[in-house]
């Protein structure tokens, strides 16, 4: 397989280094992926930003490894924390003990409003898969809103978005890719 | 702590201007709380103009989303006016521009919203 190139930043959980850190990644992006177009780079702008503001809120110990590939016409993004493994709250009871023991054959709602729901599929023991789905409106405005947006615009700016949990190390690994 | 909007009123419309380039999670709290100290001072709707903000993170799209529940609540609303192309591609891609109401020019904004 074929590495054309690979980047690591370190990221401490500081919400004024965000943009540092997302201005170090662009750095990279515009060296690696010649022409790239504004749509490509509010996409990565999007990830990169919503990536390290979660491990803001939720990783532990240890500072957040933010890692960059492109391989075979993709970009791929990936965050590694120390953090608490992945939960949230969803319709149904579900137990996130990581490795899980009990695996869900369809998918999890986690939340949803009147526009739009975001959704994991368990591939793995230790593994998620995150989607999205819209939703038609009427005429009216809505009035059923979610104020949680994280995850929900990682997985709409990406082609490719998933959790790992490496139970060896127990390290949060969330992973975004792009399609260039 | 410094001011996170600046609020001037034209046409009795109360015009919020955020005051730094990137509104994030540092940021949410405080707009929530001013932004319904304004609309309980005014009694009227605000428009939020981010002239000069460069980027928001979800943080801060949440607390204006839980503003504008404050907002309808006392039959008001809240609409965005100037957001640049990557804070407008923001609300589009979680669908948020099916809630607010987003103008690219005051003076339409004002025609709307004046009482």
């Amino acid at each position: 397989m074929q590495l054309t190139a690979q980047h690591t930043l370190i990221f401490q959980h500081l919400p004024d280094q965000v943009h540092p850190t997302w201005q170090a990644v662009a750095a990279f992006v515009q060296q690696h992926i010649p022409g790239a177009g504004r749509s490509l780079i509010f996409k990565i702008k999007v990830i990169v930003t919503e990536l390290l503001t979660n491990s803001i809120k939720h990783a532990g110990h240890g500072p957040t490894k933010l890692s960059l590939a492109i391989n075979e016409g993709r970009l791929i993004i990936q965050k590694t924390d120390a953090g608490t493994a992945f939960s949230a709250s969803a319709e149904e009871d579900i137990k996130w003990e990581w490795p899980l023991t009990i695996i869900p054959h369809h998918p999890i709602k986690l939340y949803a409003d009147m526009l739009t729901g975001l959704f994991v599929t368990v591939t793995s023991p230790h593994s998620l898969h995150f989607f999205s789905e819209d939703y038609e409106i009427g005429a009216d405005a809505p009035t059923v809103i979610s104020e949680h947006y994280g995850l929900m615009m990682i997985c709409r700016a990406c082609d490719n978005f998933t959790y790992h949990f490496d139970a060896v190390t127990r390290h949060n690994i969330f992973t975004a890719i792009i399609n260039l | 702590m410094s001011k996170l909007l600046e609020i001037t009123q034209e046409q009795n419309v109360p015009i919020a201007r955020i005051l730094v380039q990137e509104a994030n999670l540092s940021h949410a709290g405080q707009l929530k709380d001013e932004l319904i100290a304004a609309l309980d001072r005014y009694g009227n709707s605000v428009l939020v103009d981010f002239g000069g903000v460069n980027y928001v993170d979800s943080s801060f799209l949440g607390a204006l989303v839980s503003s504008l529940k404050y907002a309808v609540s006392k039959k008001l609303d809240i609409a965005v006016l100037n957001p640049n192309k990557d804070i407008s591609d923001l609300f589009a891609l979680i669908r948020l521009d099916k809630v607010f109401k987003i103008y690219l020019d005051k003076e339409e904004a004002l025609t709307k919203y004046r009482k």
